[in-house]
């Protein structure tokens, strides 16, 4: 059985929708209205709120309620959605973003289904019938394009791939399906510890402010906050911080840490190794402040700044708090 | 004929590159200005156990054939060239008369040790008067009390102030010229034996180099390395091959590392609107590194075949190392004229390239000497 | 189409059935990451030939040494499903310290996508009935990340991706688990069978001994072709189809600002207002 609707499934982190959802939703939308579907967004476990504000921004949710739904888990989250698609049916696509929850049970989803998966992309459109998505390969060297053949077509897309449309907003309808979860199904969560204490998201920030070996010591990196303050944005750390111990790797942008998609990236001494370059050069700016002129960095940015870090960030926070006021 | 290394070799080479790659390499420059023989680095690097390469498993060595020993050298000297000087000190020249004919009693007490990392050791050609030419070694050996007294001070030993044990060429006849050099194993600890002066050297940092003073220090029969006293010189030959070739692939790799930096530079740095790359003169440097790197290595590993087989092949060992370190010469000195300015600053590589590749001129024969035996080699037996 | 069901079986721990574990790690051979790719069409890619295990697969391989180490009797064994350079990652986890490999397949793996790999692995794994596959979180080539999970629904097992830390707990037996999550690590506990995937952090891949290297060097590696292995009619091809590569897209050059600083910083502000990015 197959139902016309294109899926999305939703995600929240700290009580919000995250921003990939959002623009997931409003990508689902336009697919969908291109090829006469529907567009669902789907909410395992969660509040009303949640529902509440998916529905302002999907024409439909389908809520799925039920025991042991939270918090997520890979295979309870299967569970869930293979109940959705044996009873409401086969929908043309599901996508997800490519977060660690979405990277971790969409390929699971896909092999229950008998689908076709593409990871990790940053861009979809219909060729024809055919949903096709664009991803990178060999760490961004080169890019390839794939036609998914399945129904459902599964694909889990990069934060920052797609603009949060600007007539998002639409008065939705929420759907309540129970779900119904043997024990025993997946792991258990025993804690969850904050590695960043609070610190904004990286992969979900519209602006990063990262710093590298240049910095010169981990106490430097205040100066980074600062600037990052001002801006709104997330601080990353080239491996090189990582490895010398002064930051956690799960700031880290590369090719070993994340890959990210910002608005804005500022890359405050780094050298530009080919390791890092890898994890942020499909940001849409990218603003590289160096010592060395002959760094790599600038290869791979729209606009350079050579000078002393210690010098040059004060003096760009400095600017741009009064540029706010 | 077959030039291509095997998939077994060409797997060697891969796990020596990581290992050089991943605990050596990132040090280099540190190693350079520290100008400190790195100790810990060595105990690490020991442990992987490839000090053993050439020497008979039964005193944990892997007796690993002539080529793969030499892909092992030419990977290593990608990294520090002092640490790779040591390491290959260790486990070619001042391990190898031990291993050849010491008694069963003083392998275990020192070659087993030096494959492990526990024992430095060196060997003693060079004296203050005399390097290339051996008939003026000076340092001489005395019979006397079942044992030998020797007398001398040996310069330009690499790892000399660190090491446990030393190889000692000396001459217990004057009089016989070459026929009279034999070679000795003095440890430390021996009375009379002390290390002297250590050089301030322009490259290969991280290894320490310096003198050695025999002042009458007695060591017993056993410790006189060979078939009798006298073999020196018939000794030295056969390990001057494998010496030789070693230099050589050394001068490879550094030239290499030289010129694969440069390229980097050149597809960089961008001068009156492009990349130096896009112009004449910067291509032709590296078509014709590319030429004389290719035949260097290539001479390089043939000699070392035909070491391997057995075959009589002094003259190409040394035209072989010639010819490496004169195309390393070359390589670094158009290496460091592609960097420009920058190679004269010491945050570059170019400049530890430079000082390095140096020695290469000299060690394992001096180059003018080389070319005056090689040529009338030549004139003698013809082309 | 065939699928597995989920297992709705009480977890086993390691230390009530006094169990000594086996391992599989999944390996694969890929591009070094500094390896020059370049576009030559819509339908070919040129890759320089330099070829390494997969850097997050080392770290399963070290994960799963370590396990060996602080449990003595832990068997291990690695599997490469791929073209005939698959054998290079396992002589590389021979190196590092796993006796027992097999090479999964023929050349005509050379391009099996993530799907059709999950496949041969999970029919092999089902005949060797390991009690925790490890596997890297991503390979180095297309980055898929699909495999491991693949594999884990196939074999019906539970999995975690992107764990950071593992351990055996000695007096309850279970399996304790820290996996990365945006600013978070989620600790996990879980029974056997279990499938992880190894994220940086897990274990720091040590560099061979030469007496290892020698071994891999020797061995001869052990093939299971396709036909011996049951498949469940699977197709290895039908659900992805490649229509074209490109090339990434690259940036216009670099405006550099001009000196000095301070009095130059309006123009970056203003550059950065131009483009709509504050």
């Amino acid at each position: 059985m197959n139902c016309n609707e294109i899926w999305v499934i939703a995600e929240t982190r700290k009580g919000q929708l995250t921003r990939s959802t959002c623009q997931l939703l409003g990508a689902a939308r336009k697919l969908a209205d291109q090829k006469d579907l529907g567009a669902a967004a789907i909410l395992i476990g969660g509040e009303q709120v949640h529902a509440d504000e998916l529905a302002q921004k999907s024409p439909l949710v389908l809520w799925l309620k039920g025991p042991r739904l939270e918090p997520y888990e890979a295979m309870r989250h299967l569970h869930a959605i293979w109940q959705l698609i044996e009873f409401r049916g086969r929908p043309a696509a599901i996508l997800a973003g490519a977060s660690a929850a979405g990277l971790e049970f969409m390929p699971r989803l896909a092999m229950r289904c008998g689908s076709g998966y593409a990871s990790s992309c940053i861009d979809i459109w219909w060729e024809k019938t055919e949903l096709t998505a664009r991803r990178p390969l060999y760490g961004g060297r080169a890019y390839e394009e794939l036609a998914l053949l399945t129904k459902p077509a599964l694909v889990t897309v990069r934060a920052g791939a797609f603009s949060i449309p600007e007539n998002l907003s639409v008065s939705g309808k929420a759907e309540t399906i129970s779900i119904d979860l043997p024990e025993n199904v997946g792991l258990t969560l025993v804690e969850r510890k904050s590695t960043t204490s609070g610190k904004k998201d990286l992969s979900e920030a519209v602006c990063v402010v990262a710093g590298g070996r240049g910095m010169g010591s981990p106490e430097n990196f205040k100066l980074l906050e600062e600037l990052a303050d001002v801006l709104d944005a997330a601080v990353g750390v080239s491996r090189a911080v990582v490895d010398a111990g002064w930051m956690h790797h799960d700031q880290q942008v590369g090719k070993s840490g994340k890959t990210i998609s910002p608005e804005l990236y500022i890359a405050c001494g780094i050298s530009g190794a080919i390791h890092h370059v890898l994890g942020m050069n499909t940001s849409k700016v990218v603003v590289a402040i160096n010592k060395d002129p002959n760094a790599l960095i600038f290869e791979n940015a729209d606009y350079g700044v050579v000078g002393d870090i210690l010098e040059v960030i004060p003096i760009l926070t400095n600017a741009l708090k009064s540029c706010k006021k | 004929m077959d030039f291509k290394f095997t998939d077994e070799q060409e797997f060697f080479r891969a796990s020596v590159r990581d290992a050089v790659d991943r605990l050596i390499r990132p040090r280099d420059q540190e190693i350079d200005e520290a100008n400190e023989f790195p100790m810990d680095l060595w105990k690490q690097f020991a442990e992987l156990g490839y000090l053993g390469l050439r020497h008979p498993e039964k005193y944990g060595g892997l007796e690993a054939d002539v080529i793969t020993s030499m892909i092992f050298y030419e990977e290593l000297a990608r990294g520090s060239c002092g640490f790779s000087m040591t390491v290959t000190m260790q486990i070619l020249m001042g391990t190898y008369f031990i291993a050849r004919f010491a008694t069963e009693e003083i392998k275990q007490r020192v070659l087993v040790p030096a494959i492990k990392g526990e024992k430095i050791g060196t060997i003693c050609f060079t004296e203050d008067q005399s390097g290339s030419d051996l008939a003026g070694t000076r340092t001489n050996a005395v019979k006397k009390d079942g044992g030998w007294v020797i007398n001398g001070r040996k310069m330009w030993i690499t790892s000399g102030s660190i090491c446990d044990f030393c190889t000692v060429l000396a001459t217990i006849d004057p009089s016989k010229g070459l026929e009279g050099l034999s070679f000795f194993l003095v440890e430390k600890g021996d009375k009379g034996f002390s290390t002297g002066q250590t050089i301030n050297k322009l490259g290969s940092h991280g290894s320490v180099t310096g003198e050695l003073i025999f002042d009458n220090v007695w060591v017993p029969d056993e410790n006189l390395l060979g078939e009798g006293p006298g073999n020196g010189v018939k000794y030295t030959t056969d390990i001057l091959n494998e010496v030789r070739v070693m230099t050589a692939l050394n001068a490879c790799a550094i030239a290499n590392e030289a010129m694969s930096d440069a390229r980097k530079y050149a597809l960089e740095r961008v001068a009156f609107g492009k990349p130096i790359s896009k112009y004449q003169l910067i291509r032709a440097k590296f078509a014709n590194h590319w030429a004389w790197y290719e035949a260097a290595r290539l001479f390089a590993y043939k000699a070392a075949w035909m070491i391997q087989e057995g075959m009589g092949c002094q003259y190409e060992c040394m035209l072989a190392k010639m010819f490496a370190t004169e195309m390393c010469m070359s390589a670094v000195d158009e290496a460091s004229r592609i960097y420009g300015g920058n190679s004269f600053a010491m945050e570059y590589p170019q400049q530890r390239f430079l000082r390095d590749a140096r020695f290469l001129l000299f060690g394992g024969g001096c180059h003018e000497v080389l070319q005056n035996t090689l040529g009338a080699a030549y004139l003698r037996k013809g082309g | 189409m065939k699928f597995s069901r989920i297992r709705w079986v009480q977890p086993i721990y390691v230390k009530e059935v006094d169990l000594k574990l086996k391992i599989g790690v999944l390996v694969k051979q890929v591009p070094d990451h500094e390896a020059i790719v370049q576009v030559k069409s819509e339908q070919e890619v040129d890759i320089e030939d330099r070829y390494v295990c997969s850097f997050f697969d080392e770290i399963a391989i070290e994960m799963a040494l370590n396990i060996q180490k602080n449990h003595p009797g832990t068997e291990l064994f690695a599997l490469s499903a791929g073209g005939n350079k698959a054998v290079d990652a396992l002589r590389r986890a021979i190196a590092m310290g796993i006796d027992e490999v097999e090479h999964l397949g023929d050349e005509s793996l050379k391009a099996a996508d993530s799907n059709y790999t999950a496949q041969i692995l999970a029919a092999r794994l089902k005949t060797r009935q390991p009690d925790l596959v490890i596997c890297g979180k991503q390979a180095g080539d297309d980055d898929f990340a699909a495999v491991g999970p693949m594999v884990a629904e196939l074999l019906g097992i539970p999995h975690a991706s992107a764990v950071v830390s593992l351990d055996i707990d000695p007096d309850t037996g279970k399996i304790k688990i820290g996996r990365e999550v945006e600013g978070e690590i989620w600790h996990l506990e879980s029974g056997i069978p279990l499938l992880v995937t190894a994220e940086k952090g897990l274990a720091e891949p040590h560099v061979p001994m030469v007496t290892r290297v020698m071994k891999a060097m020797k061995a001869k590696i052990p093939n299971i072709p396709i036909d011996e292995l049951d498949l469940q009619d699977h197709k290895p091809q039908g659900r992805l189809r490649r229509i074209r590569y490109d090339a990434p897209p690259s940036r216009p050059a670099v405006t550099m600002m001009q000196q000095p600083f301070p009095q130059n910083v309006s123009e970056l502000v203003n550059y950065l207002q131009q483009k709509g990015v504050l």
